[in-house]
């Protein structure tokens, strides 16, 4: 039986994936999410891990590249990639919300206006404000989103907040929530019909184990 | 070479629009292998070519019921809007009822082509692919369903393929537990979207949104697992309830049997679970898929009232090869290798006459022969026959012909007489 190829996130969603493929069976060995390897074989011989960056995921599973994926749904709908996406794993949960430094919290936001917003989500951010029915200019950026209001590049953010610390410490405050996240069980069109028994088993092995 | 090619580097070089590809060399063989494959295969079972034109009137295409964000416009002189095909089968469908609706039918029509479709708005598809296919017009019978889908099967066997299955679902099983319950198209469109991608969280929202039976929401679930080999029929006949899907099961179920009569059964996958498919499927949809490739190589249907839509009631079913997706995976797991030259034929300008008709004779033997054109030594002919791959150089000279083995990355003229293999006419 040929591997299944899984891309896991680096990052804060890490720890919770390999839990969570270790409570299907899957054993990483010596690997640990401190280890610089790209590349894992599962030492129980049914899958691959490939470590990637959140943002390349949806990617290496449209192309196929990886089987499967698990990845935040934020990422997911910034990236509008082709992937069947079966489930919920609701771990990593957290907001996309927009804020605004502190002094402008009570500013409305107006019409007539073209806001500057900086955000590492361009496509997530341009859909919520055309559907207010608001003209904004979007400016992705690609870390510390924070900076953008404190230094004028822009009026406002829209980030991901988890705890919130953040966005307190640089003195900004959420005004509007624009969509929450949670992690998610991504497939490859064509592995899902090429693997159908062997994906669907693990759907639903993964669906016991995600609590509810 | 007595004339030095002139460069230009100052000049920027000509960029090709964004979505446009060149396909050279290899991958153009290889395509246009493929093609000659796939014709040979529509003509065996008694196809016959359509050609229509790349563009057509934009009402046509939107009448054809394809999606108007996927086409290319553009007008003519008169200001009449143009696009593009974004597809072949609406064109095949308008020619059938208009200049081909007195032939008696069965009609059995196939067509290659390119087809162009606007890309997302982060560019990343091509916007022109090639597409090949087959359409059975004016039977709507099981057997016309599983005539095509065992071409498609053929097909992709006599290309070569190994690891390549067929699934097939029927667009009447989804449409049957929606349409009792009344919904609005958005809601359907909704619905819709969550089983394509199974999302089993998103669907239970949007289902308890929109206060539907328990029964429709178990038919709806029960759908996602339907799919595999024979016993899925059966499975889906205990979950299904409305007569719709009853029917589109027992079609199905026809369709399968006769391609249980072509022995294909083990190349075909029953999926109930895919609601994917062009706007104008009425009833089988089928996809074929290789572990090679990460999207569907094929895709077809029955299409019983799309060439109603330019005025000839008429039923029919087709299906579409990607060329592309197929080129690839023959490639991938090389099951074509290019041709090469098998021959160069040297001369000097005295003997050229009779180079030429050793040639041809190559040539009528079934060898690709090269005549070398421009003056070079011997050793730089060895390189050029190297460099390109060239089996063995034809050395006509006035002391009689010999032929030279071109060893594989040996660009060394020195052991020319070793390699020699003495083969004088």
């Amino acid at each position: 039986m040929n591997r299944l190829t899984v891309a896991l996130p680096k990052g804060r969603l890490l720890r919770s994936a390999m839990e969570l493929f270790q409570t299907v069976g899957a054993d990483f060995g010596s690997f640990t999410e401190r280890s610089r390897k790209l590349i894992v074989d599962d030492t129980t011989g049914q899958y691959r891990f490939m470590m990637a960056k959140p943002f390349d995921i949806p990617t290496y599973v449209e192309y196929g590249t990886a089987d499967l994926g698990i990845v935040g749904s934020d990422v997911l709908m910034e990236e509008a990639r082709d992937v069947i996406e079966p489930l919920d794993l609701r771990f990593g949960e957290c907001r996309l919300v927009l804020a605004v430094p502190s002094f402008r919290a009570s500013e409305e936001l107006a019409r007539h206006k073209i806001h500057r917003i900086a955000t590492k989500y361009p496509r997530i951010t341009s859909r919520y404000f055309e559907a207010l029915g608001l003209q904004v200019e979007t400016i992705k950026l690609y870390g510390s989103v924070e900076l953008a209001p404190l230094s004028g590049l822009a009026e406002m953010i829209v980030d991901l907040v988890e705890t919130g610390r953040t966005m307190k410490d640089n003195g900004l405050v959420p005004i509007a929530e624009v969509a929450s996240s949670s992690a998610r069980f991504i497939v490859n069109r064509a592995s899902h019909k090429l693997y159908f028994d062997r994906i669907n088993t693990l759907i639903e092995r993964l669906t016991e184990a995600v609590p509810c | 070479m007595s004339t030095q090619e002139k460069r230009y580097p100052e000049r920027a070089a000509p960029q090709l629009p964004s979505g446009a590809q060149d396909i050279l060399l290899h991958d153009a063989q290889i395509k246009s292998e493929v093609l000659e494959h796939l014709r040979s295969v529509f003509r065996s079972w008694g196809y016959i070519e359509a050609v229509t034109p790349t563009f057509e009137r934009y009402q046509t295409l939107l009448d054809g019921g394809l999606d108007p964000a996927s086409m290319l416009t553009f007008s003519d002189c008169d200001g009449d809007l143009l696009a593009l095909r974004p597809d072949l089968t609406a064109p095949i469908a308008r020619v059938v009822a208009t200049r081909l609706r007195d032939l008696p039918r069965p009609m059995r029509l196939y067509y290659q082509g390119h087809i162009f479709r606007r890309p997302g708005d982060d560019r990343r598809q091509s916007v022109e692919s090639a597409q090949a296919g087959i359409e059975l017009i004016g039977a709507e019978q099981a057997a016309a369903d599983a005539e095509i889908a065992a071409i498609a099967v053929e097909s992709l066997a006599r290309l070569g393929l190994k690891d390549f299955q067929l699934n097939l679902g029927h667009i009447g099983v989804f449409q049957g537990i929606l349409a009792e319950a009344n919904l609005p198209g958005s809601a359907v469109s909704e619905i819709k979207q969550w089983i394509d991608r199974k999302d089993r969280n998103g669907l239970t929202r949007c289902l308890r949104d929109l206060s539907l039976t328990p029964g429709v929401r178990k038919q709806l679930f029960g759908l996602l697992k339907l799919s595999g080999r024979r016993e899925v029929l059966d499975q889906a006949r205990r979950l299904m309830m409305s007569k719709i899907s009853l029917a589109a099961l027992d079609n199905l179920e026809s369709i399968y049997e006769i391609l249980s009569d072509y022995q294909l059964t083990d190349r075909i996958i029953l999926d109930l679970a895919e609601v994917r498919g062009l706007g104008y499927y009425t009833g089988l949809m089928f996809e074929g898929f290789s572990r090679s490739a990460p999207v569907r190589i094929l895709s077809g249907g029955r299409y019983d009232t799309l060439i109603g839509r330019f005025g000839l009631d008429c039923p029919a079913v087709g299906c579409a090869f990607d060329i592309g997706q197929i080129r690839s995976v023959i490639q991938t797991n090389r099951l074509m290798v290019p041709q090469q030259i098998d021959v160069l034929v040297r001369c000097p300008a005295t003997h050229r006459s009779e180079a030429l008709s050793t040639a041809t004779e190559l040539r009528q033997q079934g060898l690709r022969a090269e005549l070398a054109v421009t003056p070079r030594t011997m050793e730089e002919t060895l390189a050029y026959a190297t460099s390109r791959g060239i089996q063995a150089i034809l050395d006509i000279t006035a002391d009689g012909d010999r032929m030279i083995s071109v060893a594989r990355g040996a660009p060394a003229p020195e052991p020319i007489r070793d390699i020699h293999k003495g083969e004088t006419r």
